[in-house]
């Protein structure tokens, strides 16, 4: 996305400056990232046209640019029971929208915390949120505390809480956190301000940049979350839309694959299952929204770029 | 400058103790673990005592006095194809049933097949509680999860609680569920044998009168192959996945690979005389260009045939009524099967439900197995869901089913005994009556009940499987010449310790022979 938004920029300042001198290097640089930019639209054009092909034009062309034979049968294939897929689409933006909201308040206070170098800890929290980057618990330990200490198996809560807080993310924001000037707080204080204060007016606006970085970030790994509902979920009802379309691929990849599970099924009839075009719908319709937030957030994503420039 | 100085020994030292931290934690879980392993079968065989005393006290009183049986909810844990919208209807229905006949309810928790074993793996070692869980040899491994202690041993619940349930099975289908001497889960009877075939499009067996019956082995398929690839441009003769190599061609032991006539019991190397003849034929196949050119690399066996331009393709299985499935999968063409070897029994291991180590209530969980796999009406509820919402009865055992009902299961094979079943339209009427006699007449392995424990040569086997993947499909498939890399393949399988491998199994085979008293 930003790589292909470059080239069409410098190609509307181009002319205006080097209308006369042409140059080479220019050209060059231009076609490199026409290159790039066709390296990342291609595929995803590819995936498009796929998703829209009728099964047995790719049975017997392969993958094609341009199909021979259209067909909306893979996207028919999902929408025609939609309570699955609609439902799976709000489990996950609303796990999105309120768990990206809920990890940014703890990942903002805490790398708040460990910025300020007047509190007396910080070499032991920093200590602790850097040891967990480095070394986890496991898969037993993590399912065990999830499901038998927090009882959280089978609830939403299992596909927010146990994302909630990077430490990974908690140094990022630290770091940023640490780069707004200290003597901000202290006159702060001066006036009379308390912490809460502190934090939730001058700090948190002065990081927006920052919070939309990471809020974007925490966002895709909400969204592309499916292990936790996995393990966690068995209820039909909140499956998010990740699991739903990795449970088709997997299911059919199994089947296909297993010589044994064609021994022991005995009256099984491919024709239910969605085939290859259905997979690259999946694809598509499991990207598709991220792709229309995306360049809402682009905005503060080069703003904190700059941001993080100057003051650095 | 010093501060720096301080910073850097400070990171240095901070990375240093979350290392060893790291370290001590990770020997620490191991610790753990291992103290878990010891102590949970010990507190769960308790359990199992208090269970069957129990059961011998719930045993006693007459099993129609069911109200007298405290209310107890089990769970079952089984895996399915595609979620099922009206999975909450289908489960009061089978609760109405249980509650009534033994005074338990169920939560059937369907887990889809491409994610079952990862996450029962991951509730049997946390020990989560469930009562019932499906197994067998090839997901949810049944050996490998009863060494670990996942299920409880049966013999005893069946004799106090499932005795019909006991009673309904042949003796050979509990010993596939049978280890160290001990049943640990219940087979689901159903189709169990397997036999070599080749299965044919119609239309060239009409229009090249080929009389099938004179099709014993798979060299004399060779002329009928000819004449395709000379007279029909665009269709492949013979379409492989990987290979048509098989035991069961050249009467060897499925099992064990051992002749059928060989008294003496001795394993065959990996390498036979057979599979240098079968790689041979198959190289010759593939140069006069009769099998399909990407054989070797194919990733799914319905490839061979989906497009319907192939004209023969090997089939492993050879179930009867399989030509309607291949009908729908091969773009409609009419096919014909053609057997070329006796059905041998495969062994029912391939679908078993068992009881949990983790069950508060194992002897209900049996009460409940012996209801689904003898009450016709709860059987079917499972497998095809409530009458007159997701099927219709037609006429005698017939049914309509509606798969868009929001209840389509498609899996008789998980529930229980499928001799319950009724009939989905279209299938032979006597679609039971065969099952139960190519069960019957199937060819029973001497080794039946025999389980290879691979533990003493894990390495080399994984070596072995690593050559075989190198060379397996390549070799099967004629794709590369026998003559020139077969000596490699078997040399490669010497280095990985093929032999070993083979001598193991040589003797733990003469150790469970002794022990049986068959030698």
């Amino acid at each position: 996305m930003t790589a292909k938004s470059v080239p069409a920029k410098a190609v509307a300042v181009q002319p205006a400056r080097a209308k006369s001198s042409f140059k080479w290097s220019n050209l060059i640089i231009h076609l490199i990232f026409i290159l790039i930019t066709l390296s990342m639209v291609v595929p995803l054009a590819l995936v498009i046209v796929v998703s829209l092909t009728d099964e047995n034009s790719i049975l017997h062309h392969g993958y094609r640019m341009i199909p021979d034979k259209l067909s909306f049968s893979a996207y028919e294939y999902f929408f025609k029971s939609p309570d699955a897929i609609l439902r799976a689409y709000g489990v996950t933006i609303f796990v999105a929208v309120v768990g990206t909201i809920l990890s940014l308040i703890l990942t903002a206070s805490m790398g708040y915390t460990l910025s300020r170098r007047d509190y007396g800890l910080v070499r032991p929290t920093s200590f602790y949120v850097f040891f967990t980057m480095l070394f986890g618990g496991g898969l037993v330990p993590f399912y065990i505390l999830v499901t038998q200490y927090l009882h959280l198996k089978d609830t939403i809560w299992a596909l927010i809480v146990p994302g909630m807080l990077s430490p990974f993310y908690v140094l990022i924001m630290k770091g940023f956190m640490s780069k707004i000037p200290f003597e901000i707080v202290e006159s702060a204080k001066v006036e009379g301000a308390r912490e809460w204060r502190i934090f939730v007016q001058l700090i948190l606006p002065l990081s927006k940049p920052s919070l939309a970085t990471l809020g974007l970030f925490i966002m895709f790994n909400y969204w592309n979350e499916w292990f936790n509902a996995l393990l966690f979920i068995d209820n039909e009802r909140l499956v998010p839309l990740q699991l739903l379309l990795v449970r088709t691929m997997n299911s059919l990849d199994f089947i296909t694959s297993r010589p044994e599970f064609a021994l022991v099924m005995s009256n099984f009839n491919l024709a239910n299952f969605p085939k290859t075009a259905a997979k690259f719908a999946i694809a598509i319709l499991s990207a598709g929204p991220m792709l229309i937030v995306f360049p809402f957030f682009q905005r503060f994503f080069v703003k904190g770029l700059t941001v993080g420039a100057i003051k650095g | 400058m010093q501060k720096t100085m301080n910073g850097k020994s400070g990171f240095r030292t901070t990375l240093l103790a979350s290392i060893s931290l790291g370290v001590a934690l990770a020997a620490a879980g191991c610790g753990n673990s291992s103290n878990n392993g010891d102590a949970s079968p010990s507190a769960s065989a308790s359990g199992s005592a208090g269970a069957t005393a129990s059961a011998a006290a719930s045993g006693s009183a007459s099993p129609s006095a069911s109200s007298e049986l405290p209310p107890v909810e089990l769970t079952w844990y089984y895996p399915q194809n595609a979620a099922n919208a009206d999975l909450q209807l289908v489960n009061d229905a089978v609760n109405k049933i249980a509650k009534e006949k033994i005074n338990a309810t169920v939560k059937l928790s369907p887990i889809d097949f491409g994610t079952y074993e990862q996450k029962m793996n991951t509730m049997t070692a946390s020990g989560e509680k469930m009562d019932i869980v499906w197994t067998s040899s090839w997901l949810f491994k049944f050996d490998q999860n009863q060494l670990k202690g996942a299920f409880l041993p049966l013999d005893d619940l069946l004799k106090t609680s499932g005795q019909k349930l006991y009673d309904s099975l042949e003796k050979k289908f509990w010993d596939d569920a049978t280890l160290q001497g001990k049943i640990y889960a219940v087979p689901n009877f159903q189709f169990s044998a397997q036999r070599a075939s080749v299965v044919i499009q119609k239309r060239f067996i009409d229009k090249y009168n080929l009389d099938v019956s004179t099709i014993k082995k798979m060299e004399d398929l060779e002329p009928f192959l000819k004449q395709i690839k000379e007279g029909e441009p665009g269709i492949t003769p013979f379409g492989t996945q990987k290979g048509f190599y098989t035991a069961l061609l050249y009467g060897i032991d499925t099992k064990v690979p051992v002749y059928y006539t060989d008294e003496t019991n001795t394993v065959l190397p990996d390498v036979t005389d057979e599979m240098r003849a079968n790689y041979a034929l198959a190289h010759s196949w593939y140069t006069k260009g009769y099998i399909n050119q990407d054989a070797a690399t194919l990733k799914s066996a319905a490839d061979v045939y989906n497009k319907g331009t192939t004209a023969v393709w090997f089939d492993w299985t050879g179930k009867p009524g399989s030509e309607v499935e291949y009908k729908a999968a091969d773009g409609g063409n009419d096919v014909v099967l053609v057997p070329l070897g006796e059905p041998v029994f495969t062994g029912a291991a391939s679908t078993l439900n068992a009881i949990s180590r983790t069950s508060e209530n194992p002897e209900r969980a049996m009460m409940f197995l012996e209801l689904v796999n003898t009450d016709k009406e709860l059987y079917n509820t499972l497998v095809y869901g409530i009458e007159g919402k997701h099927y219709t009865k037609t006429t005698g055992d017939f049914i309509k089913i509606d798969q868009t009902a929001g209840y389509f299961t498609n899996t008789d094979w998980i529930f229980g005994n499928i001799t319950n079943e009724y009939l989905p339209e279209g299938s032979p009427a006597d679609k039971i009556e065969q099952t139960i006699k190519m069960n019957g007449d199937a060819r029973v392995s001497k080794y039946n009940g025999f389980v290879f424990n691979g533990e003493a040569v894990k390495t080399e086997i994984a070596n072995v499987n690593a050559v075989n993947g190198e060379y397996a499909a390549s070799l099967g498939t004629g794709t590369l010449d026998p003559a020139k890399y077969l000596p490699i393949y078997e040399e490669k399988l010497k280095k990985a310790g093929a032999e070993k491998i083979r001598a193991e199994k040589q003797k733990q085979l003469n150790e469970w022979l002794a022990a049986n008293g068959k030698q």
